[in-house]
């Protein structure tokens, strides 16, 4: 049964990142720094309703670090977690506090806390405040993001296809 | 739904609030005109935006070599050319109010426009271009 899961979750952390470097290749969506759709999250916020939140922090974690590999360099890599980090950190309190139907709830505030995670980390990059300026803009961004990703996650899992675990 | 629908009017109510923010914001610093480049958190440049009556184009050099052309007009400003990866700063355009900044991450740049509270103005662009 381990040799299941061990295989299921190998199988999110590909999708994750597959998903990712696509998304990292399209024209961006808005000129504003920060503005993403996030579709990866989509898998994150899979893992944790499946697997729970220690499971879906390594598939995180490990798909940044291979994101930052593939394509991204070491400032990619800085900047990315600093948004995951924070946006990890708000997704377990969402599940906390949350029930599971209320994924989209739970995406948007991991998306408002990656857009934050973001901003602090541009404020460190350039020495300079003046990046919390786009605050407004990247909340509006959020919640229309975050929505998406997670009604696309709500989608996924009342498939149920991860029953066979 | 009613639980949905509770947190749609919540969601709906802080994005009304920041495109309030957001206008006013661009609207209340739409007087300013002075334009402070910023590069690793020193004011390198400052403009005075009202003064221009032709286009003045700058570069900004970082310490590794990386560039961006700056242009500035009367009451705008903005980067037109950059060889970082993603050009997101060159894309954004014209900026003419304080609302946000051009930002240019990779090179630790940032283009602002605030109130012109200082007198240290190093470039006197409107000299550059012929006096109007």
């Amino acid at each position: 049964m381990r040799t299941k899961k061990l295989a299921a979750k190998s199988i999110l952390l590909a999708a994750a990142l597959i998903i990712f470097v696509i998304e990292a290749q399209l024209p961006p969506v808005a000129p504003i720094p920060g503005v993403k759709l996030g579709l990866a999250n989509i898998i994150t916020l899979i893992a944790f309703d499946v697997f729970g939140a220690k499971d879906a922090f390594t598939i995180l974690f490990l798909r940044i670090i291979l994101a930052s590999v593939f394509s991204g360099g070491f400032v990619g890599f800085i900047y990315s977690a600093a948004g995951a980090l924070l946006c990890f950190a708000a997704t377990a309190a969402g599940f906390g506090l949350l029930k599971s139907e209320r994924i989209w709830v739970i995406s948007v505030f991991g998306a408002i806390a990656h857009n934050a995670g973001q901003l602090i980390a541009a404020a460190f990059i350039i020495s300079s405040t003046s990046v919390f300026l786009y605050a407004p803009i990247l909340l509006i961004s959020a919640v229309i993001t975050g929505s998406f990703t997670g009604l696309a996650a709500g989608f996924i899992l009342k498939r149920d296809i991860f029953k066979i675990l | 739904m009613k639980s949905n629908l509770k947190w749609i009017i919540f969601f709906s109510l802080i994005c009304a609030l920041c495109l309030a923010v957001w206008l006013y914001r661009a609207d209340s610093t739409e007087e300013y005109s002075r334009a402070e480049i910023t590069l690793d958190g020193k004011v390198i440049r400052a403009v005075d935006l009202s003064v221009l009556s032709v286009p003045y184009e700058f570069e900004v050099r970082t310490p590794e070599g990386g560039y961006n052309k700056i242009t500035a007009e009367k009451g705008k400003i903005a980067v037109t050319d950059a060889d970082c990866p993603d050009k997101i700063c060159v894309k954004q355009g014209y900026i003419s109010n304080g609302a946000a900044p051009i930002v240019c991450l990779p090179h630790r740049l940032s283009v602002t426009i605030t109130d012109s509270n200082e007198n240290d103005i190093d470039a006197v662009a409107g000299k550059i271009g012929g006096e109007n």
